[in-house]
């Protein structure tokens, strides 16, 4: 929050805003030398395998944000079929279906049902969904294990 | 509340609907920044950022969407209820800013006068408010002149107690001697009355006495007779007889006894030889302590004129306004300081501080020269103009101090009076009036402002001093030194000075031809010196010639008009002859001013001193009597000017203007003597001797102070006073020489004050006391010679003033000896009677030899004239002692002199030098900028004197034009080419002086040591600064030749050394074009960031070189072309947005051909410009459409050897060639030969046409008639596969370059196709991309790239 000068304003209230009403398990603050750039800490959904699990991602607006949408990445390792070992998402919203009308928070949203409902037919992880399809069983386990793991659930 | 609220917010921008667009949707938006960040260009689309619906853009564009009117009432409507006041923007359409050409939401900026955007508008603020910091600092150096002021106030004040305390103790003598004459006379009468009485008393007793004895006798013989003759007694005849004639005799004795009482009525009668009335009048009007208004009226046209004059390069209209503005702007600011608390009074601070600092600036900066030239000249000027002008404190303090001199002067007999005020009048208002005159005119001469600045104040003060010296020999009364005379001393001074006049005026001529051959002759060292003198010489001249031109028989009228204002006291003749001054004055300055303009440049140096001289005179004019240090140096420097004039003229004088001059001194000697008819003289002694006491005193207090230095000039100076003066008034000279001495002349002239007391009782003839007065010059005359170890003779002391102002001359020369040895030597020659080597040994042998013939000669003429007015004498001598104080003084001064003037005049540089070096602490950085403007010209040539000023306009900070001119003057840098190109190199360095000047000189230098070591040795000395001005200076002089050579030709060949050095760390890069392994290409130079000013993009699309290796860049969302150096300077930039001609809608491809004009394709506008290499519009071509010579998104462009133009014509999946349509191929398809959104296109030398297939993911490469040659590549990550292909480039081996966009990386390919190499990856470093564009390949191998979303552009 250092220099908001130069900042487009949607950035700035949409900051303001989430400071202010904070969505129910996520919080997004803005880094300190970087207004763009949000340190993220999304609570899995509970009755998801990631229940109890405190998941971080980072959030950067680049330059055209509104017009582009925020790059949004897992820095907590997870199991699950859309977000990739390096923590990328793949969601539409985050890609092609990007709107401006969208907002940090909505993304953040998104991705927290993400958490909810994994979907194993628009991979990313290849591997892991496949067991999502094979194996669901095995695969929320795995992810219970995961989020135990890395995420400090248990 | 908060839902209608969100109702009104715009889901894009999160803020309050700003003229909301309604889509097909029903989703409404802003419309301009919000709708417009969401069009598909492409397309033609609009996708509903809520519903994803995709809707067709009006052919207008996004305003074209109907107007959401019912949001806009319900956001009134919202505005209503909750009273938010509507935001300022909400009717604000978007605007390019006025700096940074962004849009944005513009307000007007009170800066630039542009309508800027907030971030431009902050970033002006916060120049101004630097600026404000750096006007302050300003302020608070300037603030040092203040307390400079103040101190010279409290000095001031100090000396105005001394004054008022001298006056006192003046008054309290005057008084005291009244008193006691008084005294004395009733009790010489009393005693005589006394004596009379008692003798007549005892005269009276006696007769008494005698009548007694008498009285009884007869009594005692009546008796007798009674008893005896009336008794029978025998008696006999004879006895009876003898009885009877006794006692007739006693009745005839009684009878004729007349008792004579009238003889002893004789009554004692008091004689007034006076009427006692009107010497009690005389008394009462004895003295008189006033404020003269006539002097304060004067001194405020001087002060609002000089004021003006500080102003005057301004405008000189309304100078006096703006310098009585100057009074409340100070004093504003001064309080406005105190309330700079508050922002908006803060704001009003800033005005009026700059303001105020403005004006003090310039007054500072004009005290800064002053400053320099003498510290007294400073403060008299100070005190004339800025205090008065500036502050009400020191107003009063100057105006006492102004009529002090008056009090003082008034404080003498009332019959010198009127005269008196006539010398003031001729003093102030004339001399304002010439100084104005002169300021005209040099207005109207001078060029430049700082010139003129300076000039202006060195002409004032010529003009001041000037004026004190042509007044001097043109009138005589407003010679300097008369002001602070009695009006005897102005007389006797006029006489003196009618002697300089005429020979001046005879000499005009001949000083006029002789100047310029001064300052021909003069060589770089002595130029000074000598210039000084011609300097000196020149003004004279041109007093003289205004003189000669007014005539002497004008003066003579002055004169004679004068004589009879001072006849008839206190009469409108009294000021008519003032009057008649005026007019005739007047012409004077200004040619003076024209003539000093003229030899501007030369004198200027010995300006400095001279004006040291001239404000000496300036002041004395002003503060006419001031007493202490201050006015006495002016004197001094008055008496070392009258000095100078006696040494010009002794340069040609000859025996007729001796004899003129003898002739004017019987004129005014009889003169003198009328006026002593008139005037009593026991007045004219009284004031005489307490002027001789006070002024003795005053000056011995302040040559106390000055006289710590050498006693052998002051020595020298006495027995120079003692000689001038000695003859005429040798008891005044002994008080010249000491105060002890002016002890013995006020005695001395008491006595004739006493002598001439009795002259009123006794009415003894005038004769008598003339026997005394010379014995008592005899007597003094005895030790002063001695004392002055003078072989002058007893002729000699009797002689006239002549000698005097030969020996005069003489110790002039030997004053300026230093200076003048080489002109003194010019001088010699010239000089009819002195020969060159005795003018050196100034007493003994030329004095004795030629002078004293000379003198002798005078001497039976002068003789008569001297000795026949035996009362002229006495005051004459009180006179010349207080002349000869002065001198005195000027003797102690001119220790001072040797000191500062001395190192003055006979080092001339060094002096400089010194001024130069002590400016940089003292003052701005300006000024010593200015200096070194000013100086160089005077002292060398004028292409060196050009070149410095070039130097030190073109480096404002000291360091540059150090280490440049160490460099430039520093004959051993210059010695070879290649220290001379080091040289050169840093002459390049700081005339860069943005980037380049970062380097260090060593990279630079990195070829050759030898060049690296001087320019670390130049930039050492460049440390401290004054040391390397001084050496700048110094060398500056005498090297200026070997500068200029050495500036002007190693320059351009450095410059090219220096763009190879630059380019040299890639050398590598360039044997690379052999294209071998070593493809791995180096990042050479980045440069660009996101932005709308120069240098910066938005992504840069297309990118190519010029036949000069110059770099242009399509900035595409920027709407503009720039063009950059190899090296990566932004050098020019054209374009805006638009659809008219040079106006482009996101360009996207440049290229340049064979002659260098621009080929632009200007996308949104489905057209093609060229643009001539200056950027110049020269026509466009192509149109909307799929038409044959029409466009659908044109991209890329490019020529071949022939200068056909190829247009990729993107949307249309073709490609054609040249603006009047020659061929066109290619169509919509993923066969060879067909294309799919081709980008860009290039063309080799050996015409081949490469085009980027982008939607293709390939490459294909047709012949000129588009015939398919090759095709390769295809969509992937691998070696030679693609994600859309942009940019394509093409070497001048057929080697092609591919902009691999989605794959952020350049692959290179031989001219067949193969694949060769590639470097780049994603990422915002150094030779990452993020989506590639156009490529472009210079001569000399190295790949420019334009890295579109990283907003720059790389070099390879």
């Amino acid at each position: 929050m250092t220099d908001t000068a130069g900042l487009p304003r949607r950035i700035v209230k949409e900051t303001q805003r989430l400071m202010a009403e904070p969505v129910p398990g996520i919080s997004a603050i803005a880094d300190e030398s970087n207004a763009r750039y949000f340190h993220v800490v999304v609570a899995g959904p509970d009755g998801s395998p990631f229940e109890g699990g405190v998941f971080k991602l980072e959030l950067f607006l680049p330059e055209e944000y509104p017009m582009s949408a925020p790059k949004v990445r897992f820095l907590t390792k997870i199991f699950h079929p859309n977000v990739d070992k390096l923590g990328r998402i793949c969601l539409d919203i985050l890609k092609d279906k990007w709107s401006p009308a969208l907002q940090i928070r909505t993304v953040l949203l998104s991705i927290q049902a993400l958490l909810s409902a994994p979907n194993p037919d628009d991979p990313l992880q290849n591997d892991v969904a496949e067991l999502w399809k094979v194996n669901e069983a095995e695969a929320l386990r795995n992810a219970r294990e995961w989020t135990r793991l890395y995420a400090g659930g248990n | 509340m908060e839902q209608f609220d969100q109702l009104l917010t715009c889901a894009i921008c999160l803020d309050r609907y700003r003229n909301p667009k309604l889509l097909p949707c029903q989703h409404s938006f802003c419309a301009d920044p919000c709708l417009d960040g969401l069009v598909d260009y492409v397309r033609r689309q609009i996708k509903c950022p809520e519903c994803r619906a995709e809707h067709h853009i009006p052919y207008q564009g996004v305003q074209h969407f109907p107007t959401n009117v019912t949001l806009q009432r319900f956001l009134e409507l919202h505005g209503d209820i909750t009273g938010e006041l509507p935001d300022p923007t909400a009717n604000m359409p978007l605007e390019r800013c006025g700096v940074c050409s962004e849009k944005s939401y513009c307000s007007l900026c009170n800066h630039c006068d542009k309508k800027v955007c907030n971030e431009c508008k902050e970033a002006h603020l916060d120049v101004l408010k630097r600026e404000i910091q750096r006007i302050n600092n300003q302020i608070k150096r300037g603030v040092s002149r203040l307390q400079d002021a103040m101190t010279s106030i409290e000095k001031q004040a100090g000396s105005l107690q001394s004054n008022c305390t001298n006056i006192i103790e003046e008054i309290d003598d005057i008084s005291k001697r009244l008193q006691r004459a008084i005294q004395d006379k009733t009790d010489t009468l009393r005693r005589e009355v006394e004596k009379y009485l008692s003798s007549e008393q005892q005269n009276l007793a006696l007769l008494k006495e005698n009548l007694d004895t008498e009285l009884s006798n007869i009594n005692s013989n009546s008796e007798l007779a009674d008893k005896h003759f009336t008794e029978a007694s025998e008696w006999d005849d004879v006895e009876l007889l003898d009885a009877k004639l006794n006692y007739l005799k006693t009745v005839e004795f009684i009878r004729n006894f007349d008792c004579e009482a009238h003889d002893y009525n004789r009554r004692l009668k008091l004689v007034m030889h006076q009427d006692p009335g009107s010497l009690v009048a005389g008394i009462s009007n004895l003295a008189e302590v006033v404020f003269p208004t006539t002097t304060i009226t004067s001194l405020n046209n001087s002060s609002s004129g000089s004021g003006g004059g500080g102003g005057g390069f301004t405008s000189s209209g309304g100078l006096s306004s703006a310098s009585s503005a100057n009074v409340p702007g100070l004093l504003r600011s001064k309080s406005d300081h105190r309330l700079a608390a508050q922002f908006k009074e803060q704001e009003e601070m800033l005005a009026k501080q700059l303001f105020g600092s403005d004006a003090s600036k310039r007054r500072y900066g004009v005290a800064d020269n002053d400053h320099d030239s003498s510290r007294s000249g400073v403060r008299s000027r100070y005190r004339s103009r800025f205090t008065r002008a500036a502050l009400g404190v020191n107003d009063d303090d100057s105006d006492s101090e102004m009529n002090n001199p008056k009090s003082r002067c008034q404080s003498r007999p009332a019959s010198p009076q009127p005269p008196r005020e006539r010398v003031l009048d001729t003093e102030d208002t004339p001399s304002y009036q010439r100084r104005a005159a002169s300021r005209q005119v040099s207005e109207e001469d001078e060029i430049t402002k700082q010139k003129r600045m300076n000039r202006q104040w060195q002409e004032q003060q010529n003009s001041g001093g000037a004026v004190g010296n042509t007044a001097s020999t043109a009138v005589p009364s407003s010679t300097p030194s008369t002001p602070t005379t009695p009006t005897t001393a102005s007389t006797a001074l006029s006489y003196h000075r009618d002697t300089v006049d005429s020979s001046s005026n005879s000499n005009a001529a001949a000083m006029t031809s002789a100047s310029p051959a001064h300052s021909r002759q003069s060589s770089s060292a002595t130029t000074a010196s000598t210039d000084g003198n011609s300097a000196v010489s020149s003004r004279k001249t041109s007093s003289s010639t205004d003189a000669s031109s007014t005539t002497a028989s004008v003066s003579r009228a002055q004169r004679n008009s004068r004589k009879g204002g001072r006849k008839k006291k206190r009469r409108p003749l009294d000021t008519g002859g003032g009057q008649v001054e005026c007019p005739v004055a007047r012409p004077e300055p200004q040619a003076a001013a024209r003539l000093t303009d003229s030899l501007f440049q030369l004198d200027r140096i010995l300006d400095v001193d001279s004006d040291s001289g001239g404000t000496g005179p300036g002041t004395a004019a002003t503060a006419h009597r001031r007493r202490g240090a201050g006015p006495v140096p002016a004197q001094a420097l008055l008496v070392v000017l009258l000095d100078r004039f006696v040494v010009l003229r002794r340069r040609v004088s000859c025996p007729q203007h001796r004899q003129e001059s003898k002739y004017r001194a019987a004129f005014s000697t009889e003169e003198l003597r009328g006026r002593f008819g008139r005037t009593t003289s026991s007045d004219n002694n009284n004031g005489a001797a307490a002027e001789a006491t006070t002024v003795s005193s005053a000056i011995g207090s302040s040559s106390n102070n000055n006289n710590s230095t050498s006693s052998g000039f002051r020595s020298r100076f006495l027995g120079q006073a003692s000689t001038t003066h000695g003859p005429v008034a040798a008891a005044a000279s002994g008080a010249g020489q000491q105060t002890r001495r002016s002890r013995e002349s006020a005695s001395s002239s008491e006595e004739s004050d006493s002598d001439s007391d009795e002259d009123q009782f006794e009415r003894p003839p005038p004769s008598t006391s003339t026997p005394r007065q010379r014995a008592i010059d005899r007597t003094d005359i005895g030790p002063l010679l001695a004392r002055s170890a003078n072989a002058r003779s007893t002729a000699t002391t009797s002689s006239s003033t002549e000698p005097g102002s030969y020996s005069r001359s003489k110790t002039a020369s030997n004053l300026y000896s230093g200076t003048m040895s080489s002109s003194n030597n010019d001088y010699h020659p010239t000089s009819t009677s002195t020969s060159s080597t005795t003018s050196s040994s100034r007493y003994d042998s030329t004095d004795s030899t030629t002078s004293s013939s000379l003198a002798s000669k005078y001497y039976n003429r002068s003789r008569p004239n001297l000795y026949d007015s035996p009362d002229t004498y006495t005051p004459r001598a009180s006179v010349y002692s207080r002349f000869l104080n002065r001198s005195k003084s000027s003797a102690a001064i001119n220790d001072d002199m040797d000191h500062q003037q001395g190192g003055d005049q006979e080092p001339q540089p060094p002096q400089q030098q010194q001024l130069l070096s002590d400016r940089p602490h003292g003052g701005s950085r300006d000024a010593p900028t200015m200096r070194q403007d000013y100086y160089p010209p005077s002292s060398s040539s004028s292409s060196s004197a050009h070149l410095l000023v070039s130097l030190s306009h073109c480096c404002s900070l000291s360091s540059f034009p150090l280490v440049f001119s160490k460099h430039a003057f520093n004959p051993g840098s210059a010695r070879n080419t290649s220290s001379s190109s080091g040289l050169g190199d840093t002459h390049t360095n700081r005339t860069d002086g943005g980037e380049k000047n970062r380097e260090p000189p060593k990279r630079v230098s990195d070829a050759n040591s030898d060049d690296d070591d001087d320019d670390d040795s130049g930039v050492v000395t460049s440390q401290n600064d004054d040391r390397a001005t001084m050496l700048y200076r110094s060398d500056g002089v005498g090297e200026s030749t070997t500068v200029t050579s050495s500036m002007t030709t190693p320059s351009t060949s450095v410059t090219s050394t220096a763009a190879t050095s630059l380019s040299t760390p890639g050398v590598d890069g360039e044997t690379e074009t052999s294209h071998l392994s070593s493809w791995a290409r180096y990042l050479k130079n980045k440069y660009g960031n996101r932005g709308s000013g120069p240098g910066h993009f938005t992504w840069p699309r297309g990118v190519a070189v010029t036949p000069d290796n110059h770099i242009v860049v399509a900035d595409s969302s920027n709407h503009r072309v720039q063009t950059f150096s190899e090296s990566g300077h932004f050098l020019s930039e054209f374009g805006a947005y638009g659809n008219g001609e040079a106006e482009f809608d996101c360009l996207a491809g440049v290229a340049v051909n064979r002659i260098g004009q621009l080929i632009i394709s200007d996308r949104y506008n489905h057209r093609v410009q060229v643009f001539d290499p200056c950027g110049r519009f020269l026509r466009s071509f192509g149109a909307q459409g799929s038409a044959d010579g029409r466009f659908n998104y044109p991209w890329g462009v490019t020529t071949d050897a022939l200068g056909f133009i190829y247009v990729c014509d993107k949307e249309n999946h073709r490609i054609q060639s040249d603006g009047t349509f020659v061929g066109k191929f290619g169509s919509l398809g993923k066969n060879p030969g067909q294309l799919d959104s081709p980008h860009y296109i290039a063309v080799s030398s050996t015409n081949r046409v490469i085009v980027s297939d982008s939607n293709n993911h390939r490459i294909q490469v047709f012949d000129v008639n588009g015939k398919v040659l090759n095709t390769f590549g295809s969509e992937g990550s691998d070696e030679a596969q693609f994600k859309f292909p942009r940019g394509v480039a093409v070497d001048d081996q057929g080697y092609i370059f591919v902009g691999d966009s989605g794959n952020n990386r350049i692959q290179i390919f031989t001219p067949d196709g193969v694949f060769l190499h590639e470097f780049g990856a994603w990422g915002s470093g150094s030779g990452e991309f993020k989506a590639l564009e156009g490529l472009a390949v210079t001569t000399s191998g190295n790949v420019i790239v334009c890295d579109r979303e990283n907003h720059r552009v790389q070099v390879f």
